[in-house]
Parts: C-alpha cells; sequence; structure tokens
C-alpha cells in the first residue's frame, strides 16, 4: 500500500504546518503547539498576531506549551498568546519536544507535525530542520491520536507544568 | 504526586476513555441502558436468524457510535450470547469513501483490514485438518475462482498475487493465467466481490470462527457521488444484508444527526427490507436528553473510572465535601455540570460531557485542588458546551 499518511518534511516544516492550519476552512476542535522556542514570527508568512486572530476567528481552543521566557522574542510572543481568550499557556522547564497537532472534527482532515523545529523565525528561516508531518489518512489517523493525547492529556498534567494563562470563555 | 493519583483513577492517566488508544475502554458503555438493551437482544436474534448480526449504529457526533462498535467486540469475546456459538472474530474498520469510490474501493478495504495472514492461516488449518484441500475449497468457495485463489494463497511465489485477486485488483492476463482463474474478480459486478467476502465468512466458520465486521465512519459514503458508483456500493451492501449471508456479519455506524441524513445506500428499500438490514436493526443513539440521563452517564463514568476504595479513604482523611458517587466532585459542581449539559440538548453529548470532565479535572489539577468545586465548573463548561 502507498503510504500517503505521512511525509518527510525538509523545507521550514513548522511554516507548513501553520500555513496548512491557516488556510484550511474546515471546523477544528482544537489546536496543539508544544515548543520550548516560540517567538512572534514577524515577517515571516504566519505570524503570530495572525494566528491568534484565526484561533478567535474560529473560536479554537488552544494549548500551548513551552518553556518560561528568557528573550525577548519569547516574551512578546508570550504576551501576544496572554491577550488572546482562547489560547491556554504552560510552562514545563524541561520541555525539549516539538510537536503541533491540528485536530479537525472530522479527523480525516487532522495533521500532525512532529519534528525538530521551534514555532520561531529563526527556525523557520535559518536552522536545518526536519520533521514528520502525519495526515488523517489511514494509520494516520490512530498517530495523530496518540500525539493529541500526549499534547492535551499527559504534558499539561505533568507535575512540572504550570499553568501560565488559561482559557477564558467569552459568548459568541 | 501525579494527576491520576490525585484523582484516584484507576490504572489510566485522564478521564478521557478512547477504546482505540486504549483497549481496555471497551468494557465501558456509561448510562445507555435502553441502547444496550436493545442491542444485546439484537445481537442474541441475530445468531438464531440470520446466524450473523447486520445493524446500523447512527447519531450525531460524539454520541458514543464508536465507543459501542467496540463495547460490541467486548460484550462477544467477553459476555457472548447463549446463541453465538463460535468464537467471534472482530474486524474494525473506519470506512474512507471518496467522490469516485465505489464497490472495489468498499472490498479492498474490507480485505486489507481482515489482512492476508489472518485469511491464508484459515486456509492453512483447512489443509491441515482434510486430506483433499483443493476439494474442501471448492465446497466452502462456491465459485472456483475464488477457490482456486484460496489454494494458491499457500504457495510460495503466488500468494501476493492470490491476494491482490481476492482484494479485487485488477490483475493482467499473465497474473490470471498464473492463478488458473478465468477472470478478475468483480468483473461481473459488486455481488461478485461481496460473495467473495461472504464465502471468507464461510471459512471462518469452518475454523470456528464467526466474522463480524464493525465499520465506522459510514458518513463517509456521502463523499461517494450519485450514480454507478452509488450503485455498485449498494449492491455490494445488498449482497452483504441479505439473507442468504449467515457468516459475515456488518455492524455499521456513522454519524447522522437524524434517519434521513444517512448516506442514500442505507436508506434503499432494498437494504432496509426485513430479511436484509431490517428496520429494526437502525439503531438511533440520541443526546442525553435530560439532566438525570447525564447524572447516570457521569456517576456510572465516575464509578467505573476511579478507585472507589482509594476515593473514599481520600474523602474521609480529607474530610472532604463529596460523596463517593459524585467525587472528584462536589454536590453543588456535579449538578452545575449536569445542567451545562443540557443548557443546548444538540450538545447533551458524552463525549462533550467526558471531556468537560477531564478539562474540570485538570483545572483543580492545577490548583491543587482536591475538589472540583462550581466555580470550576462555571469556568470550564461553557467552552465545552457553549
Amino acid at each position: 500500500m502507498t503510504i500517503t499518511y505521512a511525509e518527510i518534511i525538509t523545507e521550514k516544516p513548522v511554516q507548513r504546518f501553520l500555513l496548512k492550519f491557516y488556510l484550511s476552512d474546515y471546523p477544528v476542535k482544537n489546536l496543539v503547539l508544544v515548543s520550548p522556542f516560540i517567538g512572534t514570527l514577524k515577517g515571516t508568512r504566519v505570524t503570530l498576531e495572525g494566528l491568534c486572530g484565526r484561533v478567535e476567528d474560529k473560536n479554537i481552543p488552544t494549548y500551548v506549551i513551552t518553556r518560561k521566557p528568557e528573550d525577548e522574542d519569547h516574551q512578546q510572543a508570550v504576551d501576544i498568546l496572554k491577550g488572546c481568550d482562547l489560547v491556554e499557556l504552560r510552562y514545563n522547564e524541561s520541555l525539549h519536544a516539538k510537536l503541533y497537532v491540528c485536530s479537525y472534527y472530522d479527523d480525516t482532515l487532522s495533521f500532525a507535525l512532529l519534528g525538530s523545529g521551534n514555532l520561531t523565525r529563526h527556525s523557520i528561516e535559518k536552522s536545518i530542520e526536519i520533521a514528520m508531518m502525519v495526515y488523517g489518512r489511514q494509520y494516520g489517523r490512530e498517530i495523530i491520536r496518540e500525539l493529541s493525547k500526549w499534547g492535551l492529556e499527559r504534558m499539561r498534567t505533568l507535575s512540572s507544568t504550570k499553568l501560565a494563562k488559561r482559557i477564558k470563555y467569552v459568548r459568541r | 504526586m501525579e494527576f491520576a493519583e490525585w484523582f484516584c483513577l484507576k490504572n489510566r492517566d485522564s478521564f478521557n476513555i478512547d477504546p482505540k488508544l486504549n483497549p481496555e475502554d471497551a468494557k465501558f458503555y456509561f448510562g445507555r441502558e435502553e441502547i444496550m438493551k436493545r442491542v444485546k437482544g439484537l445481537l442474541r436474534r441475530s445468531f438464531i436468524d440470520p446466524k450473523v448480526p447486520k445493524m446500523v449504529v447512527f447519531g450525531p457526533y460524539g454520541c458514543g457510535k464508536t465507543q459501542l462498535l467496540y463495547h460490541l467486540e467486548y460484550i462477544l469475546l467477553n459476555q457472548p450470547p447463549e446463541t453465538l456459538k463460535l468464537i467471534p472474530h472482530i474486524v474494525h474498520l473506519d470506512i474512507e469513501m471518496k467522490s469516485k469510490s465505489d464497490h472495489k474501493d468498499w472490498h479492498l478495504q474490507m480485505m486489507e483490514a481482515l489482512g492476508m495472514d489472518v485469511v491464508k492461516e484459515w486456509v492453512e488449518n483447512i489443509s491441515k485438518k482434510v486430506g483433499n484441500v483443493e476439494e474442501e475449497l471448492r465446497v466452502i468457495f462456491e465459485d472456483p475462482n475464488v477457490a482456486e485463489a484460496m489454494r494458491k494463497l499457500l504457495i510460495g511465489g503466488v500468494e501476493y498475487t492470490a491476494w491482490r485477486w481476492l482484494c479485487g485488483y485488477e490483475l493482467s492476463a499473465k497474473d490470471l493465467e498464473q492463478l488458473k482463474v478465468t477472470r478478475n474478480l468483480g468483473r461481473i459486478g459488486a455481488g461478485d466481490m461481496a460473495r467473495a467476502l461472504i464465502s471468507i465468512g464461510g471459512l471462518a466458520e469452518k475454523n470456528g470462527k464467526k466474522l463480524i465486521y464493525m465499520i465506522d465512519e459510514a458518513e463517509r459514503f456521502t463523499s461517494v457521488r450519485e450514480g454507478d458508483e452509488t450503485a455498485y456500493l449498494e449492491d455490494y451492501l445488498r449482497e452483504i444484508a441479505d439473507k442468504s449471508n449467515s457468516t459475515t456479519g456488518i455492524v455499521i455506524a456513522g454519524t447522522a444527526q437524524a434517519f434521513e441524513d444517512l448516506p442514500a445506500l442505507f436508506l434503499s428499500g432494498a437494504v432496509r427490507r426485513a430479511g436484509r438490514i431490517g428496520p429494526d436493526h437502525y439503531i438511533d443513539i440520541t443526546f442525553l436528553s435530560s439532566a438525570d440521563d447525564v447524572k447516570m452517564f457521569l456517576k456510572e463514568l465516575l464509578g467505573e473510572l476511579l478507585d472507589q476504595a482509594k476515593a473514599e479513604e481520600r474523602i474521609r482523611k480529607e474530610s472532604l465535601k463529596a460523596s463517593l458517587e459524585t467525587y472528584p466532585f462536589d454536590s453543588e459542581s456535579f449538578d452545575v455540570l449536569c445542567q451545562y449539559a443540557t443548557e443546548d440538548p444538540t450538545k447533551a453529548l458524552p463525549s462533550h460531557v467526558i471531556h468537560c470532565v477531564n478539562e474540570c479535572a485538570i483545572s483543580a489539577w492545577d490548583a491543587k485542588k482536591s475538589i472540583i468545586e462550581a466555580k470550576i465548573v462555571n469556568d470550564i463548561a461553557p467552552l465545552v458546551f457553549g
């Protein structure tokens, strides 16, 4: 059988994930972003502000796990996320994994990116990165379920993961 | 202390239930006594006549269709009705359909989900039991071509070609000659393929197994364009649904708000006719319509997922204001959650309730609270049910 549920991406994998999320019009169940370092992504094709706008427009609960910010870009990114009602933000100082999961109500549309890239402009524009994009087809669905569970349950409930901002419900 | 320990969870790391990730979760089907009673009755009767279940399960997204399919497997394997005399061989399949998909795509997925190794093992077992395997296969498989392809599964060098033929791939004249079959499978219609599958159910019976497919995501049949493709799919289903099929069971589940929203092939009079998938065999899973339904669902969920002895000890030691029945919620937060769940009837779904319980628990865990208080439910529930 041809494997259509996974693809190795070497060209700006994180940006590819963000664009795929940004350009889709189907209802998204939730978004999970796990990255030790995050930035404002200013100067790239999808900025963090743009992403937050999309999250608010489409009413998408978004779960971000990162380290406590130490540089200015990371701090600015955290400030942007804190300004977004639908974002939950957590810190974990041992975090090294990079995982991005976009789960749709129709899980055949879901996709996840697991690889080396941080959610930063440096990662998108300068670093050599590699990642595996998994699609909600064939065995891919089960893989995405596992990855999503890891991000949504395991990572969020570790004793070493600290809540920085919870999702705020606003009736629309 | 870890999250699971904090809430006295029993051998699990969250309140979420997913039998696809954790097969142990298949034993749960909370708060749906009426549905289970009906399904169990249908199962029991199915194994008397037509000797296999043929059912369609439908309901809104998140109502528990997938859970029901896995729970049915659990029941068939662990608490089988007395009418089931063979060992069930359950095959799960999340069907995938596109606009141009037809019976060939369906058949291929059915065969791949069953697996070449399983079918080969069944044929091997027959060959060990009888002197003349060729003759025995001809008895099981009325179609001599299918019997020949089955026999070739045991012959190195052509086994994969034989499997591809059985899956319905279009083979070259040279491959057909090598297999010693006169045509490609499905050449004379969708029924040709369906009958091959049904006869594999017959092979399973000779191995002491009852072949039952649990087909999920059936709403994807709506992606298929109207026309020949739909007609072929209907032919395939009609053949499997037919009373004459007593060897290969099908339980099909799909998202549909109402019966009329099911894909057209399930609404076809030819399929719904008594003796095929009769009207009684369409199971409608509804919302948890009243607060009492949600309460029942929640109490059963908490009762099963939590270690009751540990929870009782925790309540006593910390003098928590919660009963064992509602722990880790207190009585107020429990009622608040049930109210939120039924505020909008279209959101009163098991998946939402479970999601809300888990999110409330994570929130209480963040605040290092032993009990989920009403304030937490008031913060979380609108996000889930709003």
